[in-house]
């Protein structure tokens, strides 16, 4: 049996949030509480869960940006974790500077980003404006050039955030298949959406967070047929 | 095999953060990399002007025109280690978003911040070699203590920044008193002056570790004179402080996150 991807193990982050809106009073919030999880290796798994049922602080956990509680992640190798998109892209450097930069935070080493760089650009279409400032692209263009570095090569984990709805409709079925590709080639993928219907079309297993606690991990179709049912 | 390989991937990040730091200071300024020095030598200009003309201070070792130069020397390391400690305490709200979204040690923001600083300083500090040298008065050999000397400025400086970095994201009153702190610091240490019209009485001064600092420079820049046991023991408080500076931020660091 192959090394997990990644293992979770009694992963709790505990935060101290107040009761009420300027209130003194502070009580406990779990963000993530107790998850045991074991993710193979290849699997492609979508993680749903209403707003602040802990999903993005899982991801982040995975990257380690999160002071645990208690408990802990075994990581199998460096994880890629996208989380707001290009959120690290400067509007006064280009767009191949930012390229370089964004790349090298997602974990990639220089030698590899050369290697990739003309599939980069040439899957996010933007060889004509590759060397403007990067206040000259549209919000669409930032995505596709992030969606781009995040998906180049072929990553052993990768971890985005709602990012399955981003762009136009024509960059959504192509950033799709691209990860459908990546998992055939061996990528685990973890990937966080509110919307059921496009996570149920693209995982091979289902994990549904309540409130930092694992409610459902299992089949797509069944844990999509328990979370609809479960009351808001 | 991996260890190597995040070794390499930490430093290229080191790298593309220094660099992007630097770019975005200047990029789009019709001066560019120019303002480090024009700052400076305009405030050197202005208070030797001050202190020789108006209140006629006087330099027992150096010649009244070499007065700016000795202010130029004060600015250039003063600079460097308050810019560095100032900028220190804002380096995680200033980049939060890559803090919470990218695994990227965060050791690497304060050191960022200091390898940014330490880029200024080299160039305040080239420029001030070239003006040395149009006067003739540049240093001969001692030149090359500049490497150790930067080295222990470096360290120095980069110790103060893992602690101010994370102290700051406790308390952040600290933003407050640290700038109070270095007024006061700014005033004590022979920065607008040379340091032999300090009275012998007042020995508590020498407790100031900027007094060795800028010692150390001058003698080097101005002096022309070395002086190697000062100099291994401003090598030695150097380490001290970037050893307890980096142990500081390794035991307190993970909990960043929680303030950030």
């Amino acid at each position: 049996m192959s090394t997990p991807a990644l293992e979770f193990v009694g992963v709790t982050k505990l935060y101290l949030a107040p009761r009420n809106r300027g209130s003194g009073i502070r009580e406990k919030v779990y963000a993530l509480d107790h998850i045991n999880l074991t993710v193979r290796p290849g699997e492609r798994i979508g993680i749903i869960g209403r707003n602040g049922a802990g999903k993005t602080t899982l991801l982040r956990a995975i990257g380690g940006t999160v002071n645990l509680t208690s408990g802990h992640i075994r990581r199998r190798s460096f994880p890629r974790i996208v989380i707001a998109l290009g959120g690290s892209f400067l509007s006064e450097f280009s767009g191949h500077e930012n390229l370089y930069l964004y790349a090298s935070l997602l974990g990639m080493l220089k030698t590899e980003v050369d290697r990739l760089y003309d599939w980069i650009v040439d899957f996010s279409g933007l060889q004509e404006v590759i060397n403007e400032p990067m206040r000259n692209y549209s919000n669409g263009m930032r995505t596709r050039l992030a969606f781009a570095i995040a998906t180049a090569g072929t990553p052993d984990i990768i971890c985005l955030d709602e990012l399955l709805s981003t762009g136009d409709l024509e960059f959504q079925q192509r950033s799709t298949k691209r990860l459908v590709e990546l998992s055939q080639a061996g990528t685990t993928t973890l990937i966080t959406h509110h919307d059921l219907f496009t996570l149920g079309n693209y995982a091979n297993r289902l994990i549904w967070l309540e409130n930092g606690r694992v409610r459902g991990d299992g089949d797509p179709a069944q844990i999509s047929a328990l979370y609809k049912t479960s009351s808001p | 095999m991996l260890k190597n390989r995040l070794l390499q991937l930490r430093l290229e990040q080191l790298s593309y953060l220094v660099r992007r730091d630097i770019k975005r200071r200047y990029k789009d300024t019709a001066l560019g990399l120019l303002w480090i020095v024009i700052t400076p030598l305009i405030q050197s200009v202005v208070i030797s002007f001050v202190f020789v003309r108006i209140i006629g201070i006087q330099s027992s070792q150096l010649p009244a025109s070499l007065y700016p130069f000795i202010v130029l020397s004060g600015l250039t390391a003063w600079n460097y280690i308050s810019h560095t400690v100032s900028q220190a305490m804002v380096v995680f709200t200033t980049n939060r978003e890559l803090v919470q979204n990218q695994p990227v040690p965060l050791l690497l923001l304060p050191l960022t911040s200091s390898l940014v600083k330490l880029f200024d300083f080299m160039v305040e500090t080239g420029f001030l070699l070239i003006l040395l040298v149009i006067i003739r008065h540049a240093p001969g050999w001692e030149v090359l203590l500049l490497i150790p000397f930067t080295f222990s400025l470096f360290l120095f400086v980069t110790g103060l920044s893992f602690i101010f970095s994370l102290i700051y994201l406790y308390v952040r009153d600290v933003g407050h008193v640290v700038s109070f702190i270095l007024s006061v610091w700014f005033w004590l240490s022979p920065i607008f002056f040379p340091a032999e019209i300090i009275p012998d009485r007042l020995a508590l001064f020498n407790a100031n570790p900027m007094i060795h600092i800028l010692a150390a420079f001058r003698n080097i820049m101005l002096y022309h004179t070395a002086d190697p046991l000062k100099d291994s023991k401003l090598l030695a408080l150097s380490l001290a402080v970037f050893l307890l500076g980096g142990m500081i931020f390794n035991r307190y660091a993970k909990k960043a996150y929680d303030t950030i």
